[in-house]
């Protein structure tokens, strides 16, 4: 079964002569457990597919199905909550909220969705342990690195346990050794805990850690190709695609705490 | 909703000043209903808890037309009424006690000792009470308030004096101290208690009394035993209900009140204005935070019921510490009120509906003001969080503001005609006054676009760039400029409307003043009570002993008597009309001639608000009561007064006492030769101190009236200063929110050319725009509101007032309002010019 699929997916901004076709009929289907990269060029439509795959935007045509579920059926609220319980976001800065500190972050889609103080508190130190920021809990992001802001984000994106996680740009606000501590978390989660991720990126290097890269140009798929798994033992590169040097053994491997 | 609310917490803790500017808007609002409702309650209450604690149980009076005294035998003929179960005899007379240093105004009641504990209640805290069996000469002993004996250091056994008119100073034992209680405790200090022939005998009324209190068996009797009792009584007695006796004082309360209540509606509606504009700029500046709760699963409902719940504390928060100021404002207003009214007022009574109307207004028109930037938060799309979509998208909100602020203005336009012509109640006036402001106000988005080029034209001669940069950034977001704007508006047509109210008051008090205080001195035992026109009379030696000083021109008296005209209560004012003197009179209606002729024939003057009451002018009669029974009088005139409300009639005195038999004299009105001043005023201060009386020049008069005026009209100034500093408060939060949704914009200007100077002026241009929409209209339109309040005014007052408009006022108020828009947009200003670019580069 597919976590995310979309069929005949289109979208338009604008009207007559503003009119923008972002994405011209997209079929894609990811099956769970895939993490799967979105390049392209700007204004290819990534960032279009991305919002209407989590249900923020609506298409102007097509489906976009979360495990069998299609998200036009369902009325914003509806579909607010099935975002809160099943799909992840990551973005690319990071959107923590700035008057709550690393445990208050992650624990805000637990308690928007109603969980028990003490069960929100568990899952949420659990998650802070899991990406090793359990020791920074108490600190406000503006007390945190760029990397550490991010895993923070993800934690608060994975403490739901969602369908699907879906990452806008995740290493683009970050330098080399950041990036790549975030591309091998991202990583893991699939290796280790099934989870599918859908996430947009500009840089080759990210991009080549997926199972799965998609280019897309002028809002239409202009390739589809699975990566061979050799690609991705060069784990270590920076952000601009560059080999770190620091490939002694493949990180999938490695619990996701010690990524931290 | 935790997690939302520590969000929510965080916000209101983080933005103090915009989270203290909020609570100061709704402190002032619920501050002014609590202490203008606390202070005119307690007034209404003391009246009427002097009026029942003096009544006691008594359900029907029975008191001679004109308020004098009757025979005593007259109970006698009562008592046999079926259904009465008591018919009390009292004496009642204002009078001065003395006692060491201490001088105080009381109110004396001679009591049955035998039968007064059927109507009240007497609970000792020492001595003993009147001996029933006393005869007539025994002790002439009193009872006395417990704390009011400790405020005058006066004790169980000590002798106190009290002033009377035929046999001067009267010495008197303390027997008995009083416990307060129940509602006499707000009244009981300044009641002195003493046995009724004791009275009598002082007070020279051998006999006599001055009211039969009837307890009826059951509540149920009371119409029956009153028909049945007015058949009883010969034709100068009648037979009322306990409670027309504080009308004189509840009618007076009302005027204040009114005044006081406009004041208070248009800080509300300030209150409003800012609350909600503190609120959307909230939602504004976090629409990015909004966007990403919205984007991790926070549904609309639950976003807008965060803000509801900030707009909730901060409404609760702000009520609280409203109703403890508004307290401290209620003990300003009441010795304003205490000035205004020569009298003594009790402690505050808390209220608790008073402060629960106010605590829920408060809390209800946070909860208002924030529901519509509650609403917009809660429509935040999650792409904005995502950086997909463009933030405040009004759509066609500034044409629906417009809309209705064209249907208030045509509505309230329509109630406001209706009212001026009589067609609706004229407490329509104001509220539709209010109505149409707010109207004006909504309809500013839709028009923005003309109105800011017009208020850019100036700045443009001077900086057109800068005017062009700052009239783009106000013009992108017109609903904040419309708050900003509705608060300069509103506060500057405030300060017009009742700056120009209060010039005119006082230009009318000073124009009566001058006319009516025309003798050089003034001889009284007391003040007397402004409501009731109440006072203690003056020992008929002290005339003997005036007449006798030489270099004393003329010696004029005047005596008030209450009474009733047509079913109102009014006072009575019998006083000397000289020829040679201008007359001592403010006419509205009616020549001075006319006036002297008629008064002379025995006609009366009534007081433009009794006129107005009871609908009668110059030419028509009058039915007064008095102790010969009811007597017809022709109208002469009509004058303004400021003291008894304008419930009074005046009258000659001589003829006054050849017609209706009014004796006695309250105050001595004494003019002087022109060269003896001097020692006519140390003659009369000697035999003033001598009998423990009051001297007042005209001078003194004068300044008294200015002390009791300085109360009320000081604290309508204090409402305009904060009127200001809120706005003011108002304009630093609009144009500190625009340089914060410009920082990149700003940035990229000053790498692109601009330097900090001209960055400030692009600041201050904004708000030169700002206050030249709000504040030149406002000009016209707080002249405009002083004019609906004036009628609004002479309506309520009847005080036949001339308006005038003061453009010397005007222009500077409209001067302050720019310089404190100019001083609050250079903080916004500085910050502005000195941003950090880079920084400011990638600020989103």
């Amino acid at each position: 079964m597919h976590v995310i699929e979309a069929r005949g997916l289109c979208k338009e901004y604008g009207s007559a002569e503003t009119r923008v076709e972002a994405l011209r009929g997209i079929d894609l289907a990811v099956p769970r457990g895939e993490l799967l990269a979105i390049m392209g060029p700007s204004g290819s439509g990534k960032s279009t597919l991305l919002h209407l795959l989590g249900g923020v935007d609506t298409p102007t045509s097509g489906q976009v199905l979360l495990e069998n579920v299609d998200l036009a059926s369902l009325d914003d609220d509806r579909r607010t909550i099935l975002r809160r319980q099943r799909i992840g976001f990551i973005f690319q800065s990071f959107n923590l909220l700035p008057t709550l500190t690393a445990e208050e972050n992650v624990a805000l889609p637990l308690r928007l969705d109603g969980i028990a103080v003490d069960e929100a508190q568990q899952r949420t130190a659990e998650m802070l342990k899991r990406i090793g920021m359990y020791h920074r809990r108490a600190h406000i992001p503006a007390k945190m690195s760029g990397g550490e802001q991010q895993r923070v984000a993800i934690a608060r994106a994975l403490v739901i346990r969602p369908a699907l996680l879906l990452a806008d740009e995740p290493t683009g606000n970050l330098d080399s050794v950041n990036g790549a501590q975030i591309t091998r978390i991202l990583r893991s989660l699939v290796d280790d805990h099934q989870q599918t991720i859908v996430m947009v990126t500009h840089d080759l290097g990210v991009a080549k850690q997926a199972d799965r890269l998609v280019r897309l140009r002028d809002g239409v798929v202009e390739s589809d190709e699975q990566l061979p798994r050799s690609e991705r033992a060069v784990a270590n590169t920076t952000s601009n695609g560059q080999p770190s040097g620091d490939n002694r053994h493949d990180e999938r491997d490695v619990p996701l705490e010690e990524h931290a | 909703m935790w997690q939302l609310w520590q969000l929510s917490a965080r916000q209101i803790t983080g933005r103090v000043g915009r989270s203290i500017l909020t609570l100061i808007s709704v402190i002032i609002g619920v501050d002014a209903i609590v202490s203008v409702g606390l202070a005119i309650g307690t007034t209404r209450l003391a009246y009427e808890g002097m009026a029942q604690a003096l009544a006691g149980r008594a359900a029907l009076e029975v008191v001679a037309a004109g308020n004098g005294s009757f025979p005593q035998q007259v109970a006698d003929s009562l008592r046999d009424v079926p259904n009465v179960e008591a018919v009390v005899p009292v004496i009642q007379r204002p009078t001065i006690l003395y006692f060491g240093s201490h001088r105080a105004k009381v109110l004396a009641m001679g009591i049955d000792p035998a039968s007064d504990q059927r109507v009240r209640e007497y609970r000792l805290e020492a001595g003993k009470f009147f001996d029933a069996s006393a005869s007539p000469a025994g002790e002439d002993g009193v009872l006395l308030d417990a704390s009011f004996a400790r405020s005058m250091d006066a004790k169980l056994g000590d002798e106190l004096k009290i002033l009377t008119r035929r046999r001067g100073m009267q010495h008197l034992r303390v027997v008995g101290l009083l416990s307060p209680q129940g509602v006499a405790e707000f009244t009981s200090g300044s009641t002195l208690f003493l046995p009724l022939p004791t009275a009598q005998r002082v007070f020279s009324a051998a006999g006599q009394v001055d009211r039969l209190e009837i307890v009826t068996r059951s509540d149920k009797d009371v119409e029956a035993v009153r028909a049945a009792i007015a058949s009883r009584l010969p034709a100068n007695l009648q037979v009322r209900g306990t409670s027309t006796r504080t009308q004189l004082a509840s009618e007076t309360m009302d005027s204040v009140e009114n005044g006081l209540q406009v004041a208070g509606g248009l800080s509300l509606v300030l209150a409003v204005f800012i609350i909600l504009n503190t609120f959307l700029m909230s939602v504004t500046e976090r629409r990015g935070q909004l966007a990403v709760l919205r984007a991790i699963g926070a549904t609309g409902q639950q976003v807008m019921r965060m803000l509801l719940i900030e707009g909730l504390v901060l409404g609760a928060v702000g009520s609280i510490v409203g109703i403890f100021v508004g307290i401290g404002g209620a003990y300003l207003l009441m010795r304003a009120i205490e000035q205004m009214m020569q009298t003594t007022l009790p402690a505050i009574h808390l209220s608790i509906p008073t402060l629960a109307f106010a605590g829920c207004l408060g809390i209800g028109l946070s909860l208002v003001a924030a529901l519509i930037p509650a609403r917009r938060a809660a429509s935040v799309s999650p792409l904005e969080g995502m950086g997909g979509a463009s933030a405040d998208d009004l759509g066609d909100l500034p044409w629906r503001l417009g809309i209705i602020g064209s249907v208030l203005v045509v509505g309230g336009g329509a109630v406001l005609t209706g009212s001026l012509l009589n067609w609706y109640p004229n407490t329509f006036e104001v509220s539709s006054g209010l109505v149409i402001l707010v109207g004006f106000v909504l309809m500013v988005p839709a028009g923005f676009r003309p109105l800011s080029r017009l208020a850019a034209w100036l700045p443009k001669r001077w900086v057109p760039t800068e005017t062009d940069l700052a009239r783009g950034q106000l013009l992108s977001h017109p609903i904040r400029a419309m708050l900003t704007v509705g608060i300069l508006f509103i506060a500057l047509v405030t300060e017009i409307a009742l700056g120009t109210t209060i010039l005119n008051i006082m230009h009318d008090v000073n124009q009566w003043l001058e006319r009516t205080i025309v003798a050089d001195f003034f001889v009284r035992a007391m003040m007397p009570d402004m409501s009731t026109g109440e006072a203690a009379d003056v020992p008929e030696a002290v005339g003997t002993a005036i007449r006798k000083i030489p270099g004393i021109r003329r010696i004029g008296v005047v005596r008030f008597v209450s009474t009733r005209v047509d079913g109102q209560g009014v006072v009575l004012v019998a006083k000397d009309f000289p020829a040679d003197e201008p007359l001592p009179l403010d006419l509205r209606v009616g020549s001075e001639t006319e006036v002297r002729r008629g008064l002379a024939a025995g006609e009366v003057v009534l007081g433009s608000k009794l006129a107005a009451r009871i609908g009668r002018t110059v030419g028509d009669e009058i039915e007064l009561e008095t102790k010969q029974g009811p007597h017809r009088f022709r109208i002469a005139g009509i004058t303004n007064e400021y003291t008894l409300d304008g419930m009074a009639v005046f009258m000659d005195h001589s003829v006054a006492e050849r017609q209706l038999g009014i004796t006695g004299v309250d105050a001595y009105l004494i003019s002087a030769d022109s060269g003896a001043l001097g020692s006519v005023e140390q003659a009369l201060r000697k035999i003033t101190d001598e009998n423990g009386l009051l001297l007042q020049s005209a001078a003194d008069v004068r300044r008294l009236v200015d002390t009791m005026m300085a109360g009320v009209v000081g604290g309508l100034w204090v409402l305009l200063a904060l009127a200001s500093l809120v706005a003011g408060f108002g304009v630093v939060n609009t144009l500190a929110m625009n340089v914060l949704e410009q920082t990149r914009e700003l940035a990229i200007l000053r790498v692109v050319a601009m330097t900090r100077r001209q960055i400030r002026h692009t600041i201050l241009c904004q708000a030169s725009i700002l206050g030249s929409i709000g504040l030149l209209p406002a000009t016209i339109v707080g002249v405009g509101m002083a004019y609906i309040m004036h009628v609004g005014t002479v309506h309520e007052t009847s005080h036949l007032m001339n308006f005038a408009a003061h453009p010397a006022l005007v222009l500077a108020l409209l001067a302050i309002g720019y310089t404190i828009v100019l001083i609050a947009a250079t903080m916004p200003a500085q910050r502005a010019a000195r941003l950090n670019l880079l920084t400011a580069l990638h600020y989103e």
